[in-house]
């Protein structure tokens, strides 16, 4: 085995080679470092500014899991995957094509995980080869024995040394360096590259500016005259106007515009930049960030906020979403309308706190003591991150009823761009009413037939009442009657299938029948959508739909379900495979998401469902697709 | 937080006059003789005293005999989960500033399974008026042992005795950041009972109340040697505190103690074999976070210019 | 005649407390609107204003036609209430288009200055009585008999304490008239803020007299002076007065003790000379001499004392200080 990289560009001081430009639909590419060397930030600019040319764009960060990992570490790695394309982007897509990777350390990171395509080109530092310390040496020839396996092209770049002309911390400015490596091969317009370092910046000196753009100019100096290619993803035309960021800041800007006016919560990974966002632009906007002494408070001052006559939200994740469960019942019971957002990560217990899961259903359907009915929404893609907060308070107040949004770490991280929203008035909560309340109106004054009620607040004339986690009656009155126990029970119960009576079922995309139906929801959807589509033009019989609502189910489940062979969920969370050793058809534990469908249309459907900390690809998606209908 | 934007949130001035009667709800239940009822007449004397509008005053509590509380005064109230009468009271008054706020907790409520909550409301200091209805044991759930036991005291869960010494919530709190207003009194001292809640109302930020409560059911022994005998009792005197003339006959034993002493107000509040009421301490000067976070109220209209700012800076 | 510059300039200060005003009744509107909208349109208009309500998530995925069904229960309201509504929205309408007819008076000469207050504060309660009606018709309990007449004056003694503390800044220009200003106690409550414009003429300290702990008074020549008095959430008069007439500031913020408050800027170097605005010599003499007595109480104040105002009428003053929840500000 070879201990040093097979490399076909070596440094050179000969003229600009005439590079081959290859046209393509879309490429994926990868920037990784150590963290702290900024490759996230590099990562991030660069899928802005594609979005902001016309590409489809979609980022995922590779986020390390401790805050000081060792330098040169496979655990260290800390970057982002961005595919661009002339089409819109849904999701991550398979195996990334090219690499910028500060060190081989975080690239072995990634090759382990497959993560990298078997031709991939990886542009690499090369400080490392030849670097002082004899463990550092031996630790990059160890580690190209191990890429050996791949057919990867390499490509050594001196960032270091090429930094160095500019600045004195090269650990401070080979992003920037990077950045412009990229930019070159990939045809970025370079304008828009310093804006985005500009508004990167805006805060700090000029000279930093300037400092960035001369190290950003390097790495395209650089790249022209030492590379043999540049890739060309042609852009498709911009007909509107479009955002791009992440799936966080849209919950935040869509929790300001649907009126909700309190945010209560407790730092906890991905959850907490929702807050981050908000804090800095929602005082001025009439609003409040609470940061509570720890998750259970966070919910009880949402809660009493609500009850007082705003309707507030709580931000978790899924360890916060276990501290709030009694408080949930509080507010159900109470009838207390609250707005939850749970940025699942994975689980269980500390489990993976920067990576993507989506094990919070089951949970957050069924926790909480007793019967404890309430309303779950996944947005699918990061624009309904935005919209779906105003459903989901508008939903929250008509039923009073607590609404819990399912996000996930893709969303929250992700960059993508969307339609810019156009912001309408009735989309805001409107002011509670404090005019008096009419003789004989109860704040429980139940209807029978839809458990609907009027909301009384304090402040309102003659409408004094004691809300309580009590059973009680229509004038909340503590009642131990059975019947009457019996009677609230099902009131409260009947709400969602009210609910459900007001939504359509979910659409099937694919043809309306055929050999498998693919169920998915939350962040998943636009790779299994593109899996479906991608068997499809095989010439496999698939189709997929998408849930939304999660309680109430959208109807129609069990009528769309007849019309397919094979139902199967696709999910990020954990299922037993069905020839695990001592795995029956009986006691095998299942997707969430099967699991519910399962007991709710009593149609056998399948799962297969990762919990690798990633988001699914559709390749493995295809395959599984291929394997169940082989 | 901002205030209402719509003139459908406001009220009109009305000269509507209330009585004690107007603040009365359905018959306690709560064991004959139990404490709790004499401050339930306190708290509505002092209602009417005054003449606090039912619909914008608001009772919170946690879970526990004397969390019933709430159902017992014809107010608003929130009747709520055990431990968590605080963190809802904060969501009430950061959302409304303008209610009329009360906390009613038990000692179990406050001092165990609600203290997390007890330490930071503190701090915050948001204007409320916290009445800690301290029987040292757990009524509702029948005797078993709480965090103000006496040391030896045998319950259902310690029938030994209880193996430590008891918090000692006066010191706790006056330990807390930003304690703003501390006081005791009990509920066989009416006169003494009423002073101290108004004075506690008036307070601007949050006011702590320990009000030691008689359980003739569980503890009926705890208070005897108190109530029978009133020279055990120290109270607490000084112009700028709690005045109460009615008992000084009664409780000779008087201590001039200088409200705005924070030291001498923790050594006043050591345990010891005495039974001390009183204002250990009120500084009215502390920062309060509703204040603190008042922000401007936005109209619809403002707030969409402003997002629409925001989108511009993510706009492509 | 008060002269062109000071004009614009007080209109300046006056412009975002109504303009605050005017988006409350804005949002008002809209609000009772929408309600309205929801009351009376046929199904297929309640259906797109719901599609609104519930966003672009719902698109698709939420009927909003069935969903306005128990949105509407979620409402005390009958569409029996809607004509009322009507009414009371033509009201906010027509307070919301006044604008500052609303707020900016000229005191002609033989009018008095109480009336033309308690007229122009009535005009802009005609709001606050049409709020009350869409509020007593949405909760089902508005009697035509008991209740209409809201609509048409709705008097300040009615007025609550959010209402109170909504009140637009007035701006009275003064030509001549009744002006004894001891007469606008009873409006200075809640945010109620007025300035008062005068000429060439006025008497010698017309406002001395209502110094009180909790009220921002001030009278000055220079109406760039009025910064803090427009910052100031509470109740307040400030006048604009000729160069020779007392000056003053008193600043309820800068403390609870009268010396920490009061700051004499000015005293009239001659005795007044004309009656003005109904007060006689004797009158002008007085108020300048009130004004010198609480300067000099002020003075006297011990500095021991400025921590802790010990004095009977300071603790007074700070207690009603505190009732006026000043810590809101
Ligand atoms: C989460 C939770 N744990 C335990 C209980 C049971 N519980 C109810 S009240 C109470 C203690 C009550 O004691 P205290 O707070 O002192 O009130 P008291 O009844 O003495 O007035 C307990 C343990 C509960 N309701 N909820
Ligand atoms: S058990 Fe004790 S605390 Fe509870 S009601 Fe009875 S006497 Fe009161
Ligand atoms: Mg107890």
């Amino acid at each position: 085995m070879s201990c040093t990289p097979p490399s076909d560009s070596a440094p050179s001081t000969t003229a600009p080679t005439a590079a081959t430009v290859h046209t393509l639909p879309e490429h994926i590419l990868e920037i990784l470092s150590d963290s702290g060397e900024g490759a996230q930030k590099c990562g991030q600019s660069f899928g802005a500014v594609s979005a902001k040319m016309g590409n489809g764009a979609w980022t995922v960060e590779i986020i390390p899991a401790e805050i000081q990992p060792p330098p040169r570490t496979p655990e260290g790695a800390s970057g982002v995957r961005i595919r661009i394309g002339t089409d819109e982007v849904t999701n991550w897509g398979n195996r990334t094509k090219l690499v910028i990777a500060f060190n081989e350390q975080v690239l072995l990171s990634r090759h382990r995980v497959q993560a990298l395509a078997d031709d991939a080109i990886i542009l690499i530092e090369n400080m490392w080869e030849t670097h002082a310390d004899a463990n550092i040496r031996q630790a990059w020839a160890d580690a190209f024995a191990e890429l050996s396996t791949a057919n990867y092209r390499f490509i050594q770049v001196p960032m270091e040394e090429e930094c160095l002309k500019i600045v004195d911390n090269p650990r401070r400015g080979k992003n920037m360096f990077a950045l412009g490596l990229m930019s070159w091969i990939y045809h970025r317009d370079v304008e828009k590259v310093k804006d985005q370092i500009a508004m990167q910046f805006r805060h700090k000196p000029k000279e930093v500016y300037e400092r960035n753009v001369r190290l950003l100019e390097a790495g395209i100096a650089w790249a022209q005259t030492h590379l043999d290619f540049r890739f060309d993803i042609p852009t498709g035309d911009v007909s509107e106007d479009l955002v791009v960021m992440n799936g966080n800041t849209a919950l935040a800007m869509g929790a300001v515009m649907s009126g909700l006016e309190l945010c209560s919560m407790y730092p906890i990974t991905p959850a907490t930049s929702v807050s981050h966002y908000l804090s800095s632009i929602f005082d001025d906007m009439g609003g409040v960030v609470h940061q509570a002494e720890d998750e259970i408070a966070a919910i009880g001052v949402a809660i009493g906020a609500s009850y007082a006559g705003k309707v507030a939200f709580t931000v978790t994740s899924g360890p916060g979403m276990a501290l709030k469960t009694e408080f949930i019942g509080l507010a159900v019971m109470s009838e207390t309308p609250l707005v939850i957002v749970d940025v699942q990560r994975g689980g269980p217990s500390t489990g993976l706190p920067t990576k993507v899961e989506q094990s919070d259903l089951l949970s957050t359907l069924f926790a909480s003591p007793g019967d404890s009915p309430k309303v779950v929404l996944a947005p699918s893609t990061i624009e309904e991150c935005f919209h779906c907060m105003i459903t989901a308070r508008q939903i929250a107040e008509t039923f009073r009823a607590v609404v819990v949004v399912l996000s996930d770490a893709n969303l929250a991280t992700g960059q993508q761009p969307f339609s810019r929203p156009k912001l309408q008035a009735n989309w805001h909560a409107l002011e509670p009413n404090l005019g008096p309340v009419k003789d004989g109106h109860q704040p429980f004054g139940w209807d029978a037939e839809t458990g609907l009620s009027q909301r009384i607040v304090p402040g309102r004339l003659g409408g004094q009442y004691t809300a309580t986690g009590l059973a009680h009656n229509e004038d909340s009155h503590v009642s131990y009657d059975p019947y009457n126990n019996q009677r609230t029970s099902a009131m409260r119960s009947r709400k969602l299938a009210v609910l459900q009576s007001t939504l359509e079922p979910p659409r099937v995309v694919g043809p309306e029948s055929n050999d498998l139906l693919l169920v998915g929801w939350g962040s998943t959807r636009g790779a299994i959508e593109e899996a479906a589509e991608k068997a499809r033009a095989e010439g496999l019989g698939v189709s997929s739909t998408h849930l939304t609502f999660l309680s109430p189910l959208q109807p129609g489940l069990k009528e769309i379900f007849s019309r397919f062979q094979h139902v199967m969920t696709v999910e990020i969370n954990y299922s037993d495979e069905a020839d695990d050793p001592y795995i029956n058809e009986e006691n095998r534990r299942r997707g969430q998401l099967s699991w519910l469908l399962r007991a709710t249309t009593l149609v056998d459907v399948d799962c297969w469902t990762r919990v690798l900390g990633q988001p699914l690809s559709p390749g493995d998606i295809l395959q599984v697709i291929k394997k169940k209908l082989s | 937080m901002s205030s209402t934007c719509s003139l459908l949130g406001c009220e009109t001035l009305d000269n509507r006059n209330f009585s004690l009667e107007d603040y009365g709800g359905p018959t306690p239940r709560w064991c004959p003789g139990c404490g709790d009822h004499a401050i339930l007449t306190a708290v509505q004397r002092l209602l009417a005293t005054e003449q606090l509008k039912p619909e914008t005053t608001v009772f919170v509590s946690g879970i526990g005999c004397s969390s019933r509380f709430p159902h017992y005064v014809e107010t608003y109230g929130f009747h709520g989960i055990h431990g968590r009468a605080l963190p809802l009271a904060t969501g009430i008054k950061l959302a409304r500033p303008e209610l009329d706020v009360f906390v009613v907790m038990g000692d179990g409520d406050c001092c165990s399974i609600g203290a997390g909550h007890w330490v930071h409301a503190i701090r915050y200091n948001l204007n409320l008026t916290v009445m800690l209805l301290d029987n040292n044991i757990y009524g509702l759930t029948k005797k078993q042992t709480s965090p103000t036991t006496p040391q030896g005291f045998k319950s259902n869960t310690q029938p030994r005795g209880s193996y430590l010494p008891p918090i000692n919530p006066l010191q706790t709190t006056l330990g807390i950041t930003n304690a703003s207003f501390v006081a005791q009194t009990a509920d066989w001292m009416p006169s003494h009972l009423a002073a101290t809640l108004e004075a506690a109302h008036a307070h601007q930020g949050l006011s702590f109340v320990r009000i030691l409560q008689r359980c003739p059911v569980f503890t009926p022994d705890i208070f005897t040697e108190a109530v029978k005998n009133p020279q055990i009792t120290d109270v607490l005197v000084h112009p700028q505190g709690i005045e109460d003339p009615t008992s000084a006959g009664i409780y000779k034993s008087q201590i001039t103690h200088d409200p705005s002493d924070i030291h001498e107000a923790r050594r006043l509040a050591e345990a010891c074999d005495r039974v001390r009421v009183g204002l250990f301490f009120r500084n009215e000067s502390f920062p309060r976070y509703e204040v603190l976070r008042t922000v401007p109220k936005r109209t619809v209209e403002e707030k969409i210019n402003l997002l629409n700012k925001e989108f511009d800076r993510y706009a492509i | 005649m008060p002269s062109d510059a000071h004009t614009k300039h007080l209109a300046a200060v006056a412009k975002p407390s109504l303009e605050g005003f005017r988006s409350s009744l804005a949002t008002t509107i809209a609000q009772l609107q929408s309600l309205v909208a929801e009351l009376e349109g046929d199904e297929a208009a309640r259906s797109v204003h719901m599609a609104e309500h519930l966003g672009a998530f719902a698109q698709g995925r939420v009927n909003p036609n069935r969903f306005a069904q128990f949105a509407q229960g979620q409402q005390a309201a009958t569409p029996a209430a809607a004509p009322v509504l009507q009414r009371a929205i033509a009201v906010l309408q027509e307070v919301h288009q006044a604008g500052t007819q609303l707020t900016h008076h000229t005191l002609q000469p033989g009018k008095n200055l109480r009336c033309l207050l308690s007229h122009s504060l009535r005009q802009i309660g005609r709001a606050f009585g049409a709020a009350r009606v869409a509020q007593l018709a949405t909760a089902g309990c508005f009697d035509e008999r008991e209740h209409a007449p809201l609509l048409d004056q709705y008097l300040f003694r009615y007025w609550g304490p959010e209402q109170r503390k909504l009140a637009p800044m007035l701006v009275i220009h003064i030509e001549d008239g009744d002006v004894q200003a001891t007469n606008l106690g009873e409006f200075l409550d809640g945010a109620v803020k007025v300035i008062l414009n005068f000429g060439n003429l006025c008497s010698a300290a017309p406002l001395a007299r209502l110094i009180s702990p909790g009220v921002f008074v001030v009278q000055t020549t220079d109406p760039q002076l009025l910064a803090e008095f427009a910052a100031w959430d509470g109740p307040g008069v400030a006048a604009i007065v000729p160069q020779d007439c007392a000056q003053f500031v008193h600043n309820p913020l800068a403390g609870t003790a009268l010396h920490q408050r009061l700051n004499l800027l000015h005293l009239p170097s001659h005795a007044p000379k004309h009656a003005f605005g109904g007060l006689s010599l004797q009158q002008q003499m007085e108020d300048v001499h009130q004004l010198q007595v609480l300067a000099k109480a002020a003075e006297s104040a011990p500095a021991s004392e400025e921590a802790s105002p010990a004095r009977p009428v300071d603790k007074l003053a700070a207690l009603l200080l505190n009732k006026a929840h000043l810590e809101e500000v």
